[in-house]
Parts: structure tokens; C-alpha cells; sequence
């Protein structure tokens, strides 16, 4: 945290449990999915870093990203699926 | 879009260089739409068996993956989905909408509670049930952004939507899905109930 000065005022002011309307979710989106332009990313970055209840929020987000990444159990293929695909092509081709 | 014209040498070169490397993260994403696995075996075969088919409206140097999943999309859509008993899915009008709607109010006070320490606590189970939970053009957005990386961009190709659908549904996908785990978290204890 750059600056706790800041960060403690907007504390007090705003209770954490809040939900914050000083940034929308959407732009938290726009940049947590890697669409906000560079100008705009340092901009709410900023911000997030003196506003708790949009910190939380950031945080919130993160870790269901984290969550989905790594919790979810990637699935094998069957092993005979990708011969069943090739054998299949295999009697197009010739078929044709 | 101007059709390639492959030739039978190239076709098969393409289909084995750009299309199967794709092979387990088709049949995830298929799992994940028909959430059975001998349907998504036969799910992620139809789209392989379409994309070899089609492969001349492939534009070589475009990304093979999002043209795979957007097969694999339609063909679930066209012939897994009249299948089962499933109602229709995303209302547009709703989706559009929602902004204004209380509803929104409603979602923020049920996630309002729930923290990053709640969610860290949650196993793969739990994460696994509340997105086979949400109703499937949601889950798809899910899938498509936060767990396979495509642009927005991408997902409106895949999806056959505007951007700005693409953000609507997304936003609204994620505040389900928060929904989903607060309640798993409170069913866990990790929160208080409040
Ligand atoms: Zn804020």
C-alpha cells in the first residue's frame, strides 16, 4: 500500500463492508480481463490501492480467478478419442 | 470470409498441426457444457469430424482454437441442447436490462459478504457445482474468459454476439457465480451468517 494515510481516511469514511460506487464492477472487469487500455489500468490501480471497499472488491475478483484456475479439475480425454477422430478423417479421405 | 482452397495434402496437414493440439481443451469444454463424458466424447468427435469437413473457411494464421470452440459451441446448442429437457437459456431482453433492475441490488447484498479468505477455503468440488449450476450461456462465458483466456473479442466471434453482450453476460455469469460460492461458503461456515 503506497499511501495509508489516504487508505485510513477513506476507511473510516466508508464502512468496509460497503458496497462501493466509487468504481463499477464492469471496469474492474474491463481490466482484470486484460481489455482496459494502460492509461486506465494505472488509473483505477491507483485508486484501488487508497479505497478499501474497491480494494476488497479486487481482491474478491482475484481469487475467484485463482480459484477457477486451480480448483477446477482439468478432465482427460478418453484415450481412444483421438484415434476415433484420425480413423474417422482416415474413411472421409479415402471415401472421397 | 474468402475461402481457403486447400489442397487434400494440406488439409490433413492443417487439421493435424492447428485443430487436434486443441484435443483437451475441447473435451474439457465439452465436459463441462453436456457434463457427462460419453457426451462430450461424442460432442468434441462431431466438431473434429465438422471441422475437417469445413476446414476451407479456415483462414490459416487466425486462431484455430476460438473456430474449434465456436463449432464445438454450435453444435451443442443445435443438437445436444434440443436433446435434453433444458428450457431456453439467457433471456436478452433480461441480460439487457439488468442494470436497472433490483435484482442487481439483490445480488450485491448476497455477495457483499463474501471475502477472499471465504472463497481460498473452497475446494475443487465446490468450485466444480456451482459453475455446472449455472445455466449454460453463463457458463460458457465463465469457461471462455476466466478459465480458457480469450479475449472479449474472441468470446463475441465464438458466440455469435456483440461486445457489448459478451461484457453484459459476463458480468452477470460472475455475479451468479458469486452467489453460488457465498452460499457454498456459508454452508461451509467459513462465513457467518448474517
Ligand atoms: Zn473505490
Amino acid at each position: 500500500m503506497t499511501s495509508d494515510k489516504n487508505f485510513h481516511e477513506k476507511n473510516e469514511m466508508k464502512q468496509s463492508s460497503d458496497p462501493c460506487n466509487c468504481c463499477c464492477l464492469d471496469s474492474l472487469y474491463t481490466i482484470l480481463d486484460g481489455e482496459a487500455s494502460e492509461e486506465n489500468t494505472e488509473e483505477l490501480m491507483a485508486h484501488i490501492e487508497k479505497c478499501l471497499p474497491c480494494y476488497q472488491q479486487y481482491d474478491l475478483e482475484v481469487a475467484i480467478r485463482e480459484l477457477l484456475q486451480t480448483r477446477l479439475a482439468k478432465k482427460c480425454p478418453p484415450q481412444d478419442l483421438l484415434d476415433c477422430i484420425r480413423e474417422k478423417i482416415a474413411s472421409i479421405t479415402i471415401t472421397q | 470470409m474468402i475461402p481457403t482452397a486447400y489442397t487434400e495434402k494440406e488439409k490433413n496437414m492443417v487439421f493435424q498441426s492447428e485443430m487436434l493440439p486443441h484435443l483437451d481443451s475441447m473435451y474439457n469444454f465439452a465436459f463441462r457444457l453436456t457434463l457427462d463424458e460419453d457426451d462430450a466424447k461424442d460432442l468434441v468427435q462431431d466438431t473434429y469430424l465438422k471441422a475437417f469437413r469445413f476446414i476451407n473457411s479456415f483462414e490459416k494464421g487466425t486462431n484455430a482454437k476460438a473456430w474449434l470452440f465456436r463449432i464445438l459451441k454450435n453444435s451443442f446448442i443445435n443438437d445436444f441442447r434440443k436433446k435434453s429437457k433444458e428450457p431456453s437459456k439467457v433471456d436478452y431482453q433480461e441480460v439487457e436490462t439488468f442494470y436497472n433492475s433490483e435484482e442487481f441490488d439483490n445480488e450485491i447484498e448476497a455477495t457483499s459478504d463474501l471475502r477472499s479468505e471465504s472463497v481460498q477455503d473452497l475446494i475443487g468440488d465446490e468450485v466444480a457445482n456451482a459453475i455446472n449450476s449455472l445455466e449454460v450461456d453463463f457458463r460458457i462465458a465463465i469457461i471462455l474468459c476466466d478459465i480458457e483466456g480469450f479475449t472479449y473479442e474472441e468470446m463475441a466471434k465464438i458466440l455469435d454476439i456483440p461486445i457489448g453482450t459478451v461484457r453484459s453476460r459476463l458480468h452477470r455469469a460472475r455475479g451468479l457465480l458469486k452467489e453460488k460460492l457465498s452460499s457454498y461458503a456459508k454452508k461451509m461456515g467459513y462465513l457467518q451468517k448474517s
